[in-house]
């Protein structure tokens, strides 16, 4: 059984790579945020599913080639390339097992750490939202369909945010209620609701398991890291179809980041710079996609 | 009694923070990116806005 699990894993190391190439090049003919994210999901599921097919397809056929295999090496005076490398494999399966075990466990214990700080971040020292906004974020979560999503707000984050599936906390910074308009604050709310609609907390965890499961394979972390992104982006879609204005919410994620009082000393990539420029410049239409989510519930 | 216990989770706690570099992003949806813009990202930033919202009025 060690065999079959380290052949599967193996065996994953060109199934993922063929799986990103195949990605990348959809990811090349689709400009809506919601078919990319579609697309970077299927592939990591299919990711996940490949080392479990492989392991299940490779069980009865291993079994059958042990028992055959030792007449043939009895008569071959040189055994073929293919023969050595299987029997370096079988040899050190346990080891490579160990090794992949080691690795997982590792960045599953800091999973679970991020999960327990991120819930301290949501439960201890919060302060209710002020009345009007309060009301208001009722009433946008009433529009968008969401049930039982709790708002509050809190000194020790930085970002609007959402921990959390069934009974989902929003969470919005301290420093950013007064100093932003009702209307931005509100469009930071939709765009946090926007993940509770789509489930994504539930389908992070799913995500974040597939990444410690595969996580040898530098294909498994850009086709996640690609999904985490394409996500933002559809949340962002919402919140603009929510409040109607773009500049508006852009504006507001500016004030957000602004409040942070931290910039990074270093250029980061420019990933919020690269979402504005995106809301600022995308036509009406290509963002139609999530419109239609918004209006027939509001 | 409690208090050891306090102790203990405090020391288990601290621990794993400095294990594991003390991030809870991978758990949280948030608006922002995980690392905060750089001063000429947000005057990129401040840019567009100024240039969509000139071109809006016109």
């Amino acid at each position: 059984m060690n065999v079959q699990l380290a052949w599967a894993l193996v065996h994953f190391l060109w199934q993922g790579l063929a799986i990103a190439v195949i990605v990348w090049i959809t990811l090349q003919l689709l400009s809506k945020a919601s078919s990319r994210y579609k697309a970077c999901a299927g592939a990591l599921a299919l990711m996940a599913l490949a080392p479990v097919a492989t392991f299940l397809w490779l069980t009865p056929h291993i079994t059958k080639l042990s028992g055959t295999r030792d007449p043939v090496l009895d008569t071959a005076d040189l055994p073929s390339l293919a023969t050595v490398q299987t029997s370096w494999l079988e040899s050190h399966a346990t080891w490579l097992l160990t090794l992949w075990l080691a690795g997982a466990c590792l960045l599953l214990i800091k999973a679970v750490a991020a999960w327990l700080r991120a819930r301290r971040l949501v439960t201890r020292q919060l302060a209710p939202l002020p009345a009007d906004i309060s009301r208001a974020a009722e009433r946008l979560a009433v529009s968008l369909g969401v049930k039982r999503a709790r708002f509050h707000s809190s000194s020790r984050v930085a970002s609007a945010l959402v921990f959390g599936w069934l009974k989902p906390v929003i969470v919005l910074p301290a420093a950013a209620i007064g100093r932003l308009s009702e209307a931005e604050i509100e469009a930071l709310l939709a765009h946090e609701l926007a993940h509770v609609m789509r489930h994504d907390f539930f389908v992070n965890l799913l995500q974040t398991f597939a990444e410690c499961a595969l996580f040898y394979h530098p294909c498994v972390w850009w086709v996640s890291a690609r999904m985490r992104h394409e996500r933002e982006l559809c949340c962002d879609d919402v919140a603009v179809a929510v409040c109607r204005d773009e500049v508006l919410y852009s504006k507001a994620l500016l004030r957000l980041e602004e409040l942070r009082m931290e910039p990074a000393l270093a250029a980061t990539g420019g990933r919020l710079r690269d979402r504005i420029q995106r809301l600022l410049n995308t036509p009406e239409t290509s963002r139609i996609s999530a419109a239609p989510v918004v209006a027939w519930r509001y | 009694m409690i208090e050891r216990d306090t102790a203990q989770r405090q020391m288990v706690r601290e621990l794993v923070d400095r294990l594991f570099g003390g991030s809870s992003t991978q758990m949280v949806l948030q608006a922002l990116e995980e690392r905060p813009a750089s001063a000429e990202e947000l005057d990129e930033i401040r840019r567009l806005i100024a240039a969509r919202s000139e071109g809006g009025a016109a």
